[in-house]
């Protein structure tokens, strides 16, 4: 017989105290997981509860730096502009905009919808009006600047006004948001600048004018004696020559070259002003062709007794056509000018090219210049060699100088005292495929 | 004005000793009875319209050249030069003599009608040759209109 099967009535004490043992321990084991199964609950229960304070908590904090954000982000517009303002898609105020009614003093009723314009100076409406627009129409940034009713201060004030499209997930705007920011202080502080800067202008045109009648009325009336003093003195020396006794004739001479040093000296200044007042315009101009035709028309600059290497194709250089031939002729005269007696001239030209810039050089085999002396002779009237071994006025080198700031440029000369001088000019490059003038 | 032109040269011009040194010149090129002078413009427009001293056509005839200053008293060398332009005296060469070498000077000069531009030299000799030249080109190689 089964003793599983045995019921209790049937079966022996031992069986049944065996029996009772065994389910004790299932009991005790059903139990102890249960225990455990407990434990395992309240744990996860714990841990749960953990988890939500924790999120509580950052989402707690995550409010408030939104809140922080917020408000540094409103602190931040309110100190850059004036007023902020949203305008509904159609670019009509469809709900109270405090900020607007402050400064315009513009109630709901009247700034509501489209009434906002009529804050804004009459003159500026339309050109407003339009600008909005097209922004809304675009759905692009607005901008725009104008005058504005400022109600507390019962005047109209310049503002600049910006406003930016909000878009929706499926692409449409939801609204607009905008701010007007108050630029008066600036705008009139720039028209009062404006004013002045108008006003010394027509003052230094009136200085300039002042200039062109000088030099006018030197140009045609400070020649005339000259002329005179001179013509007659030849005229003398010529007709009379045989009657004048003892330095006369000497006397005469002087007077002669005195009157044409001075028409000269009359002539450089006229050039030099002209090269300060002149309106330069500036161009390509081909250095190769200029030299050779400034060495073809100046008559000092040829003959055989002068020793010329020009360099294969000079560049072409951004300058002013009718300066530039001043001004290398001028280097070129003294080039061939400002030699030791008996030596024969001998000048080369070349030139370097950067990225950006031209350099063209002038070497001779004169007397040279003494370092000391290299940015005196830019100065206008200085000489630093005897008139009567080398004649000239002290123009020719400050006119040069003045003519190549005038083209953006820079000149300069590398020089020792009797090993000849090197004459530098450097100009913006001439822009590739540029035509010949613009 | 349709009335005949001479050979004459009329030298409007204020400075004394300008005049004097174009008279030597003209003498040497043997052509110093061509010349006439105005003083100022009021009097080169005086001698166009011959009136007053210039009444006398035999004595001021009209010239073929004019040889002008720019700058003179009372009318201005350019006024001249235009009054002579609107006159439609277009036959009449005017010659430009003056100091002035300054760029506006010419173009002006030009812009009004002039038909050559000279800037008077600082030396006689020199001015002889102008004068020289003025003579073998404008007078003799130039072949003038024989009405204004």
């Amino acid at each position: 017989m089964d003793p599983d099967k045995v019921s209790p009535q049937h079966a022996t004490v031992a069986e049944r105290e065996k029996l009772q043992q065994e389910q004790t321990v299932a009991i005790n084991e059903q139990l102890v997981i249960a225990a455990l199964r407990q434990q395992e609950l309240t744990e996860a229960a714990e841990n749960l509860n953990q988890q939500l304070r924790e999120e509580n908590l950052q989402r707690r904090r995550a409010e408030q730096a939104l809140r922080e954000s917020e408000e540094r982000c409103s602190s931040l517009v309110s100190v850059v502009t004036d007023v902020t303002w949203s305008f509904d898609p159609e670019g009509a105020f469809s709900t109270p905009q405090t900020d607007w009614q402050g400064y315009t003093g513009q109630a709901w009723e009247q700034h509501r919808h489209f009434g906002w314009v009529m804050a804004l100076h009459p003159e500026d409406r339309e050109r407003v009006l339009g600008l909005w627009c097209a922004a809304r129409d675009s759905g692009s940034l607005f901008q725009a600047h104008g005058r504005i009713w400022h109600a507390p201060s019962q005047q109209w004030r310049y503002f600049t006004a910006k406003a930016t499209p909000l878009i929706n997930g499926d692409g449409s705007i939801r609204e607009w948001v905008g701010a007007c920011t108050d630029i008066d202080a600036q705008k009139r502080a720039e028209e009062h600048l404006e004013a002045i800067v108008a006003e010394r202008t027509a003052q230094l045109r009136e200085k300039v004018g002042e200039l062109e009648i000088f030099s006018y009325s030197v140009s045609h009336d400070l020649r005339g004696p000259l002329r005179a003093l001179r013509g007659f003195s030849d005229l003398l020396l010529e007709e009379h020559a045989s009657t004048l006794k003892g330095k006369a004739v000497d006397y005469l001479k002087r007077i002669s070259t005195a009157a044409r040093r001075m028409d000269q000296l009359i002539e450089d200044v006229l050039s030099y002003t002209r090269v300060v007042g002149k309106e330069m315009r500036l161009k390509a101009v081909d250095l190769d062709e200029l030299v050779h035709q400034i060495l073809e028309s100046y008559p000092q600059l040829q003959g055989e007794e002068v020793d010329f290497g020009i360099a294969e194709r000079l560049p072409s250089v951004l300058g002013h056509e009718a300066s530039l031939t001043q001004c290398l002729s001028n280097l070129l005269a003294n080039a061939v000018k400002f030699v030791a007696p008996g030596v024969r001239p001998k000048i080369k030209v070349g030139a370097e090219t950067t990225d950006t810039h031209v350099r063209l050089w002038i070497e001779d085999n004169g007397i040279g210049i003494a370092p000391q002396h290299h940015e005196r002779i830019f100065a206008i009237f200085e000489r630093v060699v005897d008139r009567e071994a080398y004649d000239g006025t002290g123009m020719g080198l400050a006119i040069v100088r003045k003519a190549v700031q005038r083209m953006n440029g820079r000149v300069g000369v590398e020089s020792t005292l009797g090993q000849g001088s090197k004459f530098w000019v450097e100009l913006q490059k001439a822009p590739t495929n540029e035509p010949a003038a613009y | 004005m349709n009335q005949r032109l001479t050979r004459t040269i009329l030298l409007v011009e204020d400075d004394e000793n300008d005049v004097m040194f174009m008279r030597m010149a003209m003498g040497k090129a043997g052509i110093e009875h061509l010349l006439r002078v105005a003083r100022n413009g009021q009097q080169a427009i005086d001698y166009f319209e011959g009136v007053g001293e210039f009444g006398d056509r035999s004595r001021y005839p009209l010239p073929s050249v004019v040889l002008l200053d720019l700058k003179l008293p009372q009318v201005m060398g350019l006024e001249v030069l235009k009054w002579i332009r609107q006159r439609h005296v277009r036959a009449i060469i005017v010659i430009i003599l003056t100091s002035s070498k300054q760029e506006k000077d010419v173009y002006n000069a030009y812009q009004s009608g002039a038909n050559a531009y000279l800037v008077k030299p600082g030396d006689p000799r020199n001015l002889e040759e102008l004068v020289d030249l003025i003579d073998r080109f404008w007078l003799r190689a130039n072949q003038p209109s024989a009405e204004a």
